[in-house]
């Protein structure tokens, strides 16, 4: 009994011992990266909270501790509640469309149309571009006297309807959000392209055989098939929506007037233009806050009905 | 077995060694990064740095033989080559000062963080303004310059209000470089050809715009999509309008932004003269480059800008159209008060490695040999009394020049670079809703003077009354 327990002790510290070396050669991997993350990543964010409990204007040796005055700010600065409404038409218009967009073409693609490489490098080459050069594209597009779009709506008679579209503030959002969506949608599309590969055939072609149309195939069939798919798109999206800046920055600064500003532009705004970077940073928390609650919710919800 | 315990034992040496040179990385990194930097705020004098080096490694090597290098950042571009020439011809000319200038296109955003974590220029060039230098000075990042002002003689040599302009707190910490005034450019063929002279009244002017709108032209390439053009219209209407003397006190706090003066000023351009189409068409969708565009080409007849323009308007392969220019004329029978300005300035850290190095290279910055290269070759007007007669420059800039050697102390202001960024980002965001017609003159005026209120109570004004 001595003898097999005593082995049996062996064998467990010898287990324990190749347990170890192993976890220790997974942690060895993962150090330099974690230390990277945590110096560029978590250090950061943590720093950014203590600064947004202070006024500092970013070249003071001192900063001067104020608690949550940046935060109870928000209550009465309207520019936030503004950009934040910005924000909300971004995320619904700038999540809704591409999604449905993406979907749209790649199940016509998957249903056998051909040229499905050359489709997919056309619907992606938008993603690959930088948000400067997507800017500066679609600044051309909406020019209000040489730009594609005025002229287009010339010479097919709207010539009424042309317009100024960076610079009227009932045109000046949705002309940006048209512009992201032109560059996001080819991602997408390609996602989507990539999980269709996954979806059963078999339950399409048994709601097929059931009378079910093309329609009642994509919403009750495929779209379900799609589900972690969708969920994963919607919550980067999401996220994205929160923190729309370069686009906005570069084609209006947030113009005409506040018409375009949204939270990050005025995080920018505060901290780096007008030297607050205690209130900046509030609003940077801000920005994380909610990205990380409606992930959350998202998520959440997406969970719950599929229970 | 063997072979199996060989593998381990293989596996194990690689993994300690890659454990090892894990923990060496991370551990370097931690160090670099932990790695105390030097107090922002501590000055160190450039004889202690010079002789701080050698005396370990060559005891017996004279301190002043070592070179002292200085990190110096201008916004120039990197293509000003003739920067750089100036910067080969000090270190020629100073051999134990070697400046390495770098051009940063984006020094409002990185030069605050660069400077508080000691890792700066020695030399800037920089925005003048409260919430520029402003801010770098109250928080003890710059030197101040009162004392080489006396040693080198700039109190003589360069112009006072250039130097007053960078005064914060009492003390002086640099030198205004770059003066600019703002008036209107004009387009000499289409004057001649529809019989135009230089207007001598605003009402004059309006008469012009309405005849030049009969013609198919532009009458004013004013166009508002980067808002800061609109800063400089509401200068040179302020200006004609409410006059030097209530502008300075505005600017400084002491008079109120609504006054009906200002709000005349705006209501006169932003609205009324928009209404009555003289500017580009959808101004605020308008870059202010395509609005220069529209100049050149001969679509607009006048623009309200800078006197920086002159060397693109000089230039026959830019703009073939010979080019003319007034002051926008009196409003009213008031005086005029053209608003003039300074591009930027020169500062010098705190923390620069060499004072008195630094004081060198500022020094020849503002010498007759570099005043030379400044007017010939980059077109920028330097804060010198000096003869016009030795530089050979074209007759609209010689123009410029001299109206700010004998003028500049009559002149307005431009008042973006003498406001806090509170203010000015008001006034941009504003203007662009006057202009869109969602915003009146008197709103616009009355979220002027809470601005101000806001900067006045945060200690951010610059006080510019005489």
């Amino acid at each position: 009994m001595q003898a097999t327990s005593g082995s049996a002790l062996r064998a467990r510290t010898r287990g324990n011992a190749s347990a170890l070396r192993t976890a220790a050669m997974g942690y060895a991997f993962v150090l330099p990266a974690f230390a990277l993350y945590l110096f560029f990543v978590i250090y950061p964010f943590f720093v950014s909270i203590y600064y947004s409990l202070t006024k500092w204007d970013g070249a003071q040796p001192v900063k001067q501790f104020v608690g949550l005055a940046n935060y109870a700010r928000f209550l009465s600065d309207r520019l936030v509640w503004q950009s934040l409404q910005h924000n909300v038409v971004w995320i619904i218009l700038g999540t809704i469309t591409p999604i449905a967009i993406g979907l749209f073409l790649g199940i016509l693609l998957w249903s056998g149309a051909r040229g499905i490489v050359f489709y997919r490098t056309v619907y992606f080459l938008p993603v690959v571009l930088s948000e400067v050069v997507i800017a500066i594209i679609w600044n051309w597009i909406y020019h209000p006297l040489m730009g594609a779009l005025n002229l287009l709506l010339k010479g097919v008679g709207l010539g009424s309807l042309a317009r100024g579209w960076l610079g009227d503030p009932g045109t000046a959002l949705p002309a940006l959000i048209v512009a992201a969506i032109w560059s996001y949608y080819g991602f997408c599309f390609v996602v989507i392209m990539a999980g269709l590969q996954n979806v059963n055939l078999e339950l399409v072609e048994a709601a097929t055989i059931d009378g079910a149309n093309g329609w009642q195939r994509v919403v009750h069939v495929i779209i379900p098939e799609l589900r972690h798919v969708l969920t994963m798109i919607t919550a980067v999206t999401l996220i994205g929506g929160f923190n729309v800046f370069g686009i906005v920055f570069v084609m209006t600064q947030g113009g005409p007037g506040t018409a375009t500003q949204v939270i990050a532009t005025y995080m920018y705004r505060k901290a780096f233009q007008e030297s607050e970077v205690g209130y900046g940073s509030a609003l940077a928390v801000l920005m994380t806050a909610l990205s990380l609650v409606a992930s959350y919710i998202f998520i959440r919800l997406r969970e719950r009905g599929e229970q | 077995m063997r072979t199996g315990r060989g593998v381990s034992m293989a596996k194990r040496m690689n993994r300690r060694e890659f454990v090892g040179m894990c923990a060496t990385i991370v551990a370097g990194a931690i160090a670099a990064a932990c790695k105390p930097s030097e107090s922002p705020g501590a000055s160190r004098p450039a004889s202690e740095t010079v002789a701080a080096a050698p005396t370990t490694t060559q005891p017996t090597a004279a301190p002043q033989q070592e070179k002292v290098t200085l990190l110096y950042w201008d916004g120039f571009g990197e293509e000003a080559a003739a920067v750089d020439d100036m910067v080969a011809a000090f270190n020629e000319a100073h051999p134990t000062i070697q400046v390495k200038r770098e051009s940063q296109p984006n020094m409002r955003e990185i030069l605050k963080t660069a400077l508080s974590a000691g890792t700066g220029p020695d030399i800037m060039y920089y925005d003048t303004g409260p919430g520029f230098a402003g801010v770098l000075a109250y928080a003890g990042l710059l030197l101040p310059l009162d004392e080489a002002y006396a040693q080198y003689g700039w109190n003589e040599r360069i112009f006072h209000w250039a130097k007053e302009r960078t005064v914060f707190g009492g003390k002086t910490y640099g030198i205004g470089h770059e003066l600019e005034f703002i008036g209107v450019f004009y387009n000499k063929r289409i004057y001649s050809e529809l019989g135009l002279a230089e207007p001598k009244t605003h009402d004059e002017y309006l008469a012009q715009c309405e005849k030049l709108k009969g013609a198919g032209y532009i009458p004013i390439a004013f166009s508002d999509q980067d808002k800061w053009p609109a800063g400089h219209m509401f200068s040179v209407f302020a200006g004609n309008i409410a006059g030097k003397d209530k502008l300075a006190k505005a600017i400084s706090g002491e008079a109120p932004w609504n006054d009906p003066d200002f709000v005349q000023a705006i209501q006169t351009f932003f609205v009324d003269m928009n209404k009555a189409g003289y500017f580009i068409p959808d101004v605020n969708a308008v870059t202010y480059d395509d609005a220069n565009s529209l100049f050149y080409s001969g679509k607009a007849a006048t623009t309200i800008t800078g006197s920086w323009m002159v060397e693109a308007y000089t230039d026959p392969e830019t703009m073939s159209d010979p080019v003319g220019f007034f002051f926008y004329p009196s409003i009213g029978g008031k005086p005029i008060a053209p608003p003039a300005g300074l591009g930027s300035g020169y500062f010098v850290s705190k923390a620069t490695k060499s004072p008195e190095g630094s004081f060198q290279f500022l020094d020849y910055l503002m010498s007759e040999e570099a005043a030379k290269i400044w007017l010939e070759e980059l077109a920028k007007i330097p804060p010198l009394h000096i003869d016009l007669s030795k530089y050979n420059l074209s007759d609209l800039f010689r123009f410029c020049v001299e109206a700010l050697q004998q003028h500049a102390d009559e002149m307005g202001y431009n008042i973006d670079v003498l406001t806090p960024d509170n203010f000015n980002t008001m006034m941009f965001d504003g203007f662009q809703e006057v202009l869109n017609g969602t915003k009146t003159a008197q709103q616009q005026a009355d979220d002027l003077e809470k601005a101000m209120q806001e900067a006045k109570a945060a200690g951010k004004v610059m006080d510019i009354t005489p």
